[in-house]
């Protein structure tokens, strides 16, 4: 496939060497796809995008990016890291990780120079990513100042700044109010709109019908327990509720107990 | 826990004394965001001209030059919009107080001889008063007090993140820099998190724990934030490799000088040059 950008081929990980994280993970993401990774807490998501973002390395297996093999080695190449750096973004699940300057202008701008971006082309380009955030009132503040989906909003905007190709996600919309979750499922839908590969873990699963055409499943033994079009996995409950994508729901109507298993695919009014 | 935590307690006090000084520095910022004359010059300016504004202090040897300047700041004060009364409380407490009492022994014939102008008796003690000392400890107390309005008035107007960047026109190194902006913006995170474990503490335990099991409460969240924070070292560390950090940071200059800095320049200038002048000319 001409268009591949990231290949796994029998990739696994453990902490410390002890504490398996990923077990034996195959993949094929090609430019422009929309990918959702599914998985209950502690399946191995969050281990699994910074693999993809050559923030940590498989102990077996391989990792490919744009055609070369991740390790460290390459990434201490100035040249190869400057291209997949600015080529690849990831937004840690948590916001305090990701906003580490004092005010956000400056979180915004740090991706940017330290890529050594032309100042004018940064300079248009954060005001256009400031505007469609709508964050502009946020720049001069701290990140301690902000609310949690604000946090997010700027997250994603220090990773826009740079205007990579592929986007990670880690649970962009976790304990989010419906409006801003929305309008941060607007901004990955927009980024894959204009050709970005955009690839999000999640277990909302409200959220995966939109921001993707292709999901993966990983199970509690840190393995992907099955992938394929979203509608495909969604619909398949047996599989949702094997891996804690799905819960037994029990509610009352009009004096009569209902008890069925429910997905969180639809909210309900 | 509680019981170790209360007002009489020295762990509880100083937990609610640190957190209570940060959230002052939260609201201080406050004043730097307002639009007035100090908050709208260039920081550099502005700290460059405070660093000679005090320099002049320094070098002032008589009280009315020195009360000259401390009524030029308190008049920066009040065109910066800052509460009179509230700068005054800060500016008093502490330092000058202390320096007054250090300024007290000054007063007497035995360590400033001279003309007297009043004594008394105090526990069998001659105490006299000379002039060279009463004038010597005014002019300790003003130059005190001038000095630490000025610094407080500059903490005060300017941002504190932007008070770190000019460290880099004193050619301080920008690795060095970044490391203090980013400490100064996870103290927030960690006074936060003291906070709340310090609530859900509370809520826990209740008031009838006894006081070394509260201490020993506090020494295991010592060590658990202490924990909390190297995980946090090694997350923004990964977080910064994947935004192109290479181990050279590279910082935005924002600075920008106008019209209205360079005439501040000049008037500090003109300020420090007349002080030379009636001090030393």
């Amino acid at each position: 496939m001409d268009d591949l950008i990231f290949s796994l081929r029998a990739v696994n990980f453990s902490y410390l060497k002890k504490y398996p994280a990923l077990c034996g993970i195959d993949m094929d993401i090609a430019r422009g796809q929309k990918i959702a990774i599914l998985g209950a807490n502690g399946s191995g998501k969050s281990t699994l995008l910074q693999l993809l973002d050559g923030l940590i390395f498989p102990d077996s297996g391989s990792v490919e990016a744009f055609g070369r093999r991740l390790d460290e080695a390459v990434l201490n190449e100035a040249d190869f890291s400057g291209r997949f750096r600015s080529k690849v973004g990831l937004v840690f699940q948590n916001p305090d990780i990701q906003l580490f300057c004092p005010t956000v202008k400056e979180d915004i701008l740090f991706g940017p120079l330290q890529l050594g971006l032309d100042k004018a082309k940064m300079k248009k380009r954060v005001e256009e990513i400031i505007a469609s955030l709508r964050i502009s009132e946020l720049l001069e503040r701290a990140p301690h100042q902000l609310s949690v989906g604000e946090k997010r909003k700027v997250c994603i905007a220090t990773v826009l700044a740079i205007d990579p190709d592929v986007l990670l996600l880690d649970e962009p919309t976790a304990g989010l109010d419906p409006q801003t979750s929305r309008h941060i499922m607007d901004i990955i839908i927009e980024a894959n709109a204009k050709g970005k590969t955009v690839i999000t873990a999640t277990h909302d699963l409200h959220i995966v019908e939109e921001i993707a055409d292709q999901a993966y499943i990983f199970s509690h033994e840190k393995k992907i327990a099955r992938s394929g079009p979203v509608e495909e996995l969604l619909n398949d409950k047996e599989l949702l509720q094997a891996n804690n994508l799905m819960h037994i729901h029990k509610h009352r109507h009009k004096d009569v107990e209902h008890i069925h298993p429910h997905q969180h695919i639809e909210h309900h009014i | 826990m509680a019981s170790a935590l209360n007002k009489h307690n020295f762990i509880g006090c100083s937990i609610r004394g640190t957190l209570s000084f940060f959230r002052e520095s939260i609201l201080s910022e406050e004043h730097a965001s307002y639009r007035a004359f100090l908050q709208s010059l260039d920081p550099r300016a502005k700290t460059a001209t405070f660093l000679l504004l005090c320099l002049a202090v320094l070098m002032a040897r008589n009280i009315y030059s020195l009360l000259f300047l401390y009524a030029f700041c308190l008049l920066l004060v009040c065109i910066s919009k800052i509460n009179l009364g509230f700068f005054l409380i800060r500016t008093w407490i502490f330092i000058p107080l202390f320096s007054l009492f250090i300024a007290i022994p000054a007063l007497f014939s035995f360590i400033s001889p001279g003309e007297a102008l009043c004594g008394f008796k105090f526990l069998g003690f001659d105490l006299v008063i000379t002039r060279p000392g009463l004038s010597g400890a005014l002019l300790f107390v003003a130059r005190v007090i001038t000095s630490v309005s000025l610094i407080i008035l500059l903490g005060l107007t300017t941002r504190h993140f932007a008070l770190l960047k000019v460290l880099r026109i004193f050619k301080v190194p920008q690795v060095f820099v970044m490391v203090l902006g980013m400490s100064y913006r996870y103290i927030y995170l960690f006074v936060e998190i003291v906070q709340d474990t310090y609530q859900g503490i509370r809520s826990r335990v209740g008031e009838a724990v006894h006081y070394r099991k509260g201490q020993s409460i506090v020494a295991w969240n010592i060590a658990t934030l202490w924990q909390r924070s190297f995980k946090l070292n090694e997350d923004v560390y990964s977080a910064m490799l994947s935004r192109g950090y290479t181990g050279e940071p590279v910082l935005a200059d924002e600075f920008k000088t106008s019209f209205k800095d360079w005439a501040w320049v000049c008037l500090v200038a003109v300020i420090f040059g007349l002080a030379l002048y009636f001090n030393h000319g």
